[in-house]
């Protein structure tokens, strides 16, 4: 065979068993084909091919759903004496009722007579009927080799087990759990191995597929913690100057740093959609109550906070850390022993001249308005749950999903910050919100946010954290 | 200096800043004009991501002046790299020329012109030589000392420029060549390329002086023992003794101790010259030379090392469309165009009026309140059909009944889906029976669940259409959930009134 023969993989089964889905989810393209619960919702043969290697070399047919089984192989019954399956299929397939009643069906014999394997997606919440025997029975005469794809089994109606049994008893073993609702990586990984398993001739192509898809989803979560982090450092680090004493001053500024953070946290909202492929009217919004692009709860309303089990302090947005940032400068020393160690110290001039210029407005009255430990961890749980729903969601489906996770907890509950969002705290010039275009010290920025990625994935994965 | 190739052929370094020129335009709101086109452009010529990206952006970079932007940055910083080339030689010649002043000729300190001239090159060159290991720890590409004038270059140089885009191009540039590995060598070289040009201002400066004035070179000691500048002057000239320069005796050195009564032997001023040009030369140029080279072969490992950030979000989100996990062929078998029924109108339903009833379910699993229903008490059980051959031979047990007056209730689950298999049975069972028939959903509340209620009402509308093209009367569809005990209990309430009221009238 061919090196660059592509290799093609029908998609059938019964209609309405998720068959589109499982393209979309495979193919991670939402805009293919069309879905609905309604039967008979794709009613052509739809083809689209998966990349390897940058180059088209699987090919995937989405067929229409099979639906009258019965009437199709008791035609097939009447062709008998015409030769083997195959040659009764081709029979089928010039008959009038191939262009009539059957064209549906005949339409998928004639893809399944053209293609190297095929995949039959079962909704595993149904019982299996007679229906289901009579498609196999019928894909069986085409002497393909056939892969059953469970589809629906984190749901709680899922039938895998007794499905798993009867396909057993007419020997098909080769069965593959793909819930096309609530992705798994792994599911997919399994599906492409028991192709491989059938097909060994083309092992290295689908060895090769199962490899760039594994290091294309080690890319997506990573990135997807850089788009998070790149968020936190953004939002830890504005900061507003205003005169302490002035209140009306001090409250609009607040409102201006506030709604600054919201548009920040829709543009990762956005980012994050655009990063996984999704667009964002999408259903995955919807269910985590995400409306026109940003969450239906607001970041700084006090009962967002409760929701992740945090108390409100202060004040969403309060004055904090200018004295950090003198404690950090004198180390304990009096006020008027550190500015004698700024002035003889010449050679430090610029450290001296970054918290200097603090110093002195603390004792013009200014204080720095910045945004409160609590909000950046609302800001990451509720980043963290995005990420984590659209990691595990297909690209398909269009109904209900329960995502099952245990009740929303921020990260760093109840523990600092960490160091690189408390970095953060003290280099507003790396903040986009407050100091956009700020020139140099691009490194430091660059460190503490892949720092910080590498704790988003941490609690990404779950994995208990090093120690901060 | 800072840069190396004026030619318009761009070095893969010079396509990763335009790229990442471009990541922070797009990040900063502005969008380029045709995206679409540079990116399918980007796609058709393959290659790993990066080589797309860059591809991308030299794509973007055909309709806009981004790339003339950073070409002029280039220029302006090469510019400002001279001018910093031609500020250092003429403040070390005018240090030298403040140190060998003319108007205090004669007797001179060697050692107090040996400090003045490298003193503070030394504690420079010691500083920089300390600071690079934590230079590669810490992000900081230079301590803030040696750091600070180049930032205030870089404000300058940031205030000079005007237009969005070149703001934009310029905070790119100062990012990818200001910080990292790249900073730390392009500064490094810059330091150390005015250090040079500082000794050689003062080099020409201090042989010019020599050349044309006479100094008597001393040294002098109040509290050290003399024996202590001996050695010191015997270890310095080792160095430049191996370039031929310092050839000082140990007498001369020690007739040269500054004396009242007796000026040094006139044949060691030239000795002490040597010393001293050979000293700048030792223990000035040429380690400034070395560490310049240095940094510049650095400096182009690093350009040559350097790579985008491919993770960063501006980039990452390119990913799907650069490199896409699929493409669509099309359709390659089309629909010629369906024919659909007339969607049944949701009312409520009723049984039929009769006595006797037949109950025949189709591909459902038995309901939660028993088989057959208890809504046709003592009802003929025609069982449950799974496949087609239970089906036929039911189908054949209501031929056997139909010299009774029956009426047959057929039961199928709402969340099977209303195909035209389904439909094949439905006409098979009203053609098998010639009394009245009515269909029964179940599951409504397990289909709601599953689908959403729109979805489900709309999957309710379709068993209607399909049920009403069989032969159903429109009025003998109902929709009951047989795994709902008090569903059951209340319909059969309200279906006994309903008969009831109907007896009587």
């Amino acid at each position: 065979m061919n090196a660059e023969t592509r290799l093609r993989v029908a998609i059938v089964g019964h209609t309405n068993t998720g068959k589109t889905s499982l393209l979309r989810t495979l193919t991670r393209d939402v805009g293919f084909g069309e879905i609905s619960a309604r039967p008979g919702t794709t009613r052509h043969v739809e083809a689209t091919s998966l990349m390897v290697g940058g180059r088209p070399r699987v090919d995937l047919y989405d067929t229409p759903g099979l639906e009258d089984s019965a009437a199709l192989l008791a035609l097939l019954e009447e062709y008998r004496d015409r030769g083997d399956g195959i040659d009764r299929i081709r029979a089928l397939l010039d008959s009038a009722a191939a262009r009539g009643e059957l064209e549906q069906e005949a339409k998928v014999l004639r893809q399944v007579l053209a293609s190297d394997v095929l995949l039959y997606v079962i909704d595993a919440r149904e019982p299996m009927l007679g229906r289901h025997r009579d498609e196999l029975t019928v894909l069986g005469l085409a002497a393909r080799p056939l892969i059953p794809v469970l589809n629906f089994t984190g749901s709680a109606e899922s039938r895998e087990a007794a499905w798993r049994e009867h396909l057993a008893r007419i020997g098909l073993h080769a069965v593959v759990a793909f819930d096309t609702v609530l992705f798994d990586p792994a599911d997919e990984r399994r599906l492409y191995e028991a192709v491989q398993a059938m097909l060994t001739p083309r092992y290295d192509l689908l060895q090769q597929l199962i490899e760039e898809r594994e290091a294309a989803w080690q890319a997506l979560q990573r990135s997807a913690a850089a788009t998070v982090a790149d968020l936190l450092i953004d939002a830890a680090s504005a900061a507003r100057r205003v005169r302490e004493e002035h209140a009306a001053e001090l409250k609009s500024e607040s409102a201006w740093l506030q709604e600054r953070v919201r548009e920040r946290e829709e543009r990762c909202i956005r980012q994050l959609m655009e990063l996984f492929a999704f667009r964002s009217e999408d259903v995955v919004a919807e269910r985590l109550a995400i409306e026109n692009g940003r969450w239906r709860m607001d970041l700084f309303a006090p009962e967002t906070l409760r929701r992740f089990g945090l108390s409100a302090g202060s004040g969403a947005v309060k004055g904090a850390a200018v004295g950090v940032g003198i404690d950090v400068i004198t180390g304990g020393l009096s006020l008027g022993m550190a500015a004698t160690l700024g002035a003889t110290i010449g050679a430090l001039w610029s450290t001296v001249d970054r918290f200097g210029r603090k110093l002195l407005d603390r004792l013009r009255g200014y204080v720095d308005l910045r945004v409160d430990e609590n909000t950046l961890r609302v800001l990451a749980a509720r980043e963290l749950q995005l990420v984590d729903s659209l990691l595990r969601r297909g690209h398909a489906s269009l109904g209900q999903v329960e995502l099952k996770r245990e009740a929303a907890r921020a990260p760093w509950q109840g523990a600092d910050l960490p160091v690189a969002l408390r970095r953060a705290r003290h280099h507003s010039e790396w903040s986009t919100l407050t100091a956009p275009g700020a020139p140099a010290r691009e490194a430091e920025r660059a460190a503490a946010l892949h720092a910080l990625q590498e704790e988003l994935l941490h609690q990404l994965a779950g994995a208990p954290r090093p120690a901060a | 200096m800072a840069d190396a190739s004026p030619q318009r052929v761009s070095t893969p370094f010079q396509r990763r800043l335009l790229a990442e020129a471009w990541r922070r335009i797009e990040e900063s709101g502005g969008s380029p004009v045709d995206a679409t086109h540079a990116e399918l452009a980007a796609v058709a010529q393959g290659g790993d991501f990066e080589t797309r990206v860059l591809n991308r952006a030299q794509g973007l970079a055909r309709s806009a002046d981004l790339p003339r932007a950073l070409h002029g940055l280039q220029q302006a910083a090469r510019r400002a790299a001279w001018t910093l080339v031609v500020a250092g030689v003429l403040i070390g010649a005018a240090a030298a020329r403040s140190t060998l002043n003319p108007d205090h000729a004669g007797l001179v300190n060697f050692y107090w012109v040996l400090v003045a001239l490298l003193g503070i090159h030394t504690l420079a060159m010691l500083l920089w030589l300390v600071s690079l290991p934590f230079s590669f720890s810490g992000s900081h590409p230079l301590p803030t000392p040696l750091r600070a004038p180049f930032e205030a270059l870089a404000r300058m140089l940031a205030a000079a420029v005007s237009g969005n885009m070149q703001r934009t191009a310029q905070s790119a540039w100062m990012a990818v060549t200001g910080s990292g590995a790249l900073g730390r060598w392009g500064l490094s070289a810059l330091l150390h390329a005015f250090w040079l040009a500082a000794l050689g201002g003062m080099l020409a400066v201090t042989l010019l002086m020599l050349s044309a004035r006479q100094f008597d070179f001393v040294w002098e000691t109040t509290i050290l023992p003399d024996e202590a500048f001996i050695r010191l002057t015997e270890r310095l000239q080792d160095l430049p003794a191996r370039l031929g320069l310092g050839s000082l005796d140990r007498e001369t050195i020690v007739a040269s101790r500054r004396a009242a009564e007796r000026p040094p032997p006139p044949g060691a001023r030239r000795g002490w010259s040597a010393l001293l040009v050979g000293s700048l030369i030792a223990y000035g140029m040429v380690p400034r030379a070395a560490l310049l080279v240095i940094s510049l072969l650095m400096l182009r490992h690093s350009r040559g090392r350097y790579r985008l950030d491919l993770e960063l979000p501006g980039y990452a989100r390119l990913r799907p469309r650069l490199l896409p996990a699929s493409r669509k062929i099309g359709i390659i078998d089309a629909d010629p165009g369906a024919v659909d029924g007339k969607a049944g109108e949701p009312r409520a339903g009723r049984l039929p009026a009769a006595r006797e009833t037949a109950v025949l379910g189709i591909e459902i699993d038995p309901p939660g309140t028993g088989w057959p229903p208890a809504l046709a008490a003592g009802a003929q059980d025609l069982g449950i059909a799974a496949d087609r051959a239970i089906l036929e031979s039911a189908l054949q047990r209501l031929k056997s009944l139909q010299d009774r007056p029956l009426s047959l209730l057929v039961v199928c689950s709402l969340a099977a889906s209303p195909d035209r298999g389904i439909a094949r049975v439905l006409r098979d069972c009203r053609a098998a029976h010639h009394g009245p028939i009515a269909l029964l959903l179940t599951h409504r509340a397990r289909t709601a669940l599953r689908l959403g209620e729109t979805a489900c009402r709309e999957r309710e509308g379709d068993w209607r259409r399909i049920a009403i093209a069989a032969g159903f009367d429109a009025a003998h569809i109902l929709v009951l959930d047989l795994d709902d005990a008090a569903e059951l209990r209340d319909f059969l309430l309200a279906h006994d009134d309903q008969q009831g009221a109907g007896g009587r009238a």
